[in-house]
């Protein structure tokens, strides 16, 4: 059974239907893909399983539970993060800062426990925090404000900060975009590193080396609709998606 | 002597102040234009209960508090539940509310206000001398500037920049964002309530126009000058903005101009401030040494 499930979910914009009927299953600890051409509904799909938008019509469904309609906070504190194309690092505050801001501990504190204890984290919220700086390799830049770190060192911060979250399914949105060659090989390390921890991922990529070396399963979108799912494999010969969207076989 | 440890009794007071609005402008980042008004609050519950149901001080708090509590709740609630800022228009609003019942209610004293509050008593001893109310003033300031500093050191007050970087970005890693901004909003008003308070007894005369428009936007204006987003900003911004201009009473100017200097030397100061130091004096980030 999958751990995870989009039922008929619809979201149309005035006139403009961004998401068609969209159905998809995935399976617990595999990577899955989201791709399609610009504007083909990818990112409205993320924001719609993730609460930032409502469907019209459809269910979300997660570990056997319906989130549709959620709020952001609750479907995160169920399990789901997600990370945006954009970034949004929080500038002003440091690397460190920013991890801290996503650990789950951080608001399950009351705030008579955070008057007394101030600054002082505790020693297992500060052992999360390093071993987030050392999974994505931050060690020289914990301390730097997220504004002044290079653009591949604050994706990978917002991957460190989504993990802190503590959720078990990651919606990740273009991890690998703007990353030199050497940046991407780390990222999809990371990505296989995370599923053998036990996590499961969803991305939304472009570059369709990654998406083919990377992906278990892949579900094609085009202007709302899915034209196809399957293995990268099957996926690469499907008609309708060379027609779509890839122009290659 | 007298005069000056009044002086150091009003920046005790305005030092809470500063400190609460800035963990609602200056980490949380909501413009916010009636912090007068519930320092107005407290100092009107506490003055009409002393005065009229000859309340003890110290026996006023607890309900300030929770007038404090119940009126920021229900502005909260009801403006900051919508994205943007369309809660600066609702602090605006309740300024006004706020000053107009204090004008016109049968209970307020109207435009005169209370003359004749009596000074603070705890536990049977009563602060009458300049001195001891000073004392008081202290005690009251370190207590709030202690809780102040440390909650905003904590992760709370780091979850409350990361709202005021960006909204999204905190609540897509779990944040109920409404939750923060309604929780900040009800501590740094029912602060600001008990300062009003201090400040009646001490003082011992309010009046609605002490708790005015202008008022909010200068202790906005003092939050902006010491630091935004660094709670220590308030001890080095309030005795300069409010001692400093004290100084032209004892040069030899008559008061028909002092007041107006006063005035001149704020609005130089601020934008000498806005050109040269954006980040007030105290800034939020500090350098590695």
């Amino acid at each position: 059974m999958s751990i995870f499930a989009v039922e008929k979910v619809s979201k149309s914009f005035g006139g403009l239907k961004a998401i068609v009927d969209l159905s998809f299953g995935i399976e617990e600890k595999t990577i899955n893909s989201l791709i399609g051409p610009n504007g083909a509904g990818k990112t409205t799909a993320f924001s719609l399983i993730t609460g930032f938008l409502k469907p019209d019509a459809g269910k979300v469904l997660f570990r056997g539970k319906e989130i549709t309609g959620l709020p952001p906070y609750q479907i995160v504190n169920m399990g789901i993060v997600r990370t945006f194309q954009e970034v949004r690092a929080l500038n002003k505050l440091t690397v460190r800062e920013n991890i801290l801001v996503g650990l789950r501990e951080t608001h399950e504190q009351n705030l008579i426990q955070a008057t007394l204890r101030g600054k002082n984290l505790g020693s297992g919220m500060m052992k999360k925090i390093d071993k987030l700086i050392e999974f994505a390799g931050l060690e020289e830049v914990a301390e730097e404000l997220a504004e002044n770190i290079s653009y591949a060192e604050q994706k990978l911060m917002i991957l460190s900060r989504a993990l802190a979250t503590d959720a078990t399914l990651l919606l990740l949105d273009e991890p690998a975009s703007g990353l030199d060659q050497k940046s991407i090989l780390r990222m999809m390390d990371l990505l296989r590193q995370l599923v053998e921890d036990g996590k499961t991922v969803l991305i939304v990529e472009h570059n369709m080396d990654v998406v083919i070396h990377i992906s278990d399963y892949v579900v094609v979108l085009d202007f709302g609709h899915k034209i196809a799912a399957g293995t990268p494999d099957e996926i690469r010969c499907d008609q309708r998606v060379i027609q779509a969207y890839l122009g290659v076989c | 002597m007298e005069f000056v440890l009044f002086i150091l009794i009003i920046v005790n007071i305005y030092i809470v102040l500063t400190i609460s609005l800035n963990l609602i402008l200056g980490y949380t980042g909501m413009i916010s234009v009636c912090h007068a008004a519930f320092m107005g609050i407290g100092a009107y519950v506490t003055t009409i209960l002393m005065m009229n149901y000859q309340w003890s001080f110290l026996a006023t708090l607890p309900l300030v508090l929770l007038f404090a509590v119940a009126i920021s709740t229900l502005f909260g609630v009801a403006s900051l539940r919508v994205k943007g800022d369309h809660y600066i228009a609702v602090s605006f609003g309740i300024q006004f509310i706020v000053m107009s019942l204090m004008i016109n209610l049968a209970f307020t004293g109207g435009s005169n206000g209370f003359a004749g509050i009596p000074k603070p008593e705890i536990l049977g001893f009563r602060f009458q001398s300049n001195f001891s109310c000073f004392l008081l003033s202290l005690i009251f300031m370190l207590l709030c500037l202690w809780f102040t500093a440390r909650l905003a050191k904590s992760p709370f007050g780091l979850i409350l920049k990361a709202i005021r970087e960006d909204e999204m970005a905190a609540e897509a890693l779990g944040k109920n964002i409404v939750f923060y901004k309604v929780a900040v909003f009800i501590i740094g008003c029912s602060l600001a309530a008990l300062a009003g308070s201090f400040f009646a007894s001490i003082v011992s005369f309010i009046d609605p126009f002490t708790f005015s428009l202008e008022e909010s936007i200068f202790i906005s204006c003092l939050v902006i000058i010491g630091g935004s987003g660094n709670i220590q900003g308030a001890l080095v911004g309030v005795p300069l903005l409010i001692a400093f201009p004290e100084i032209l009473r004892f040069l030899n100017i008559p008061s028909t101009v002092a007041a107006p200097l006063r005035q001149i030397f704020y609005g130089l100061l601020i934008i000498f401030f806005m050109r040269f130091r954006p980040q007030g004096i105290l800034s939020e980030i500090r350098r590695k040494p």
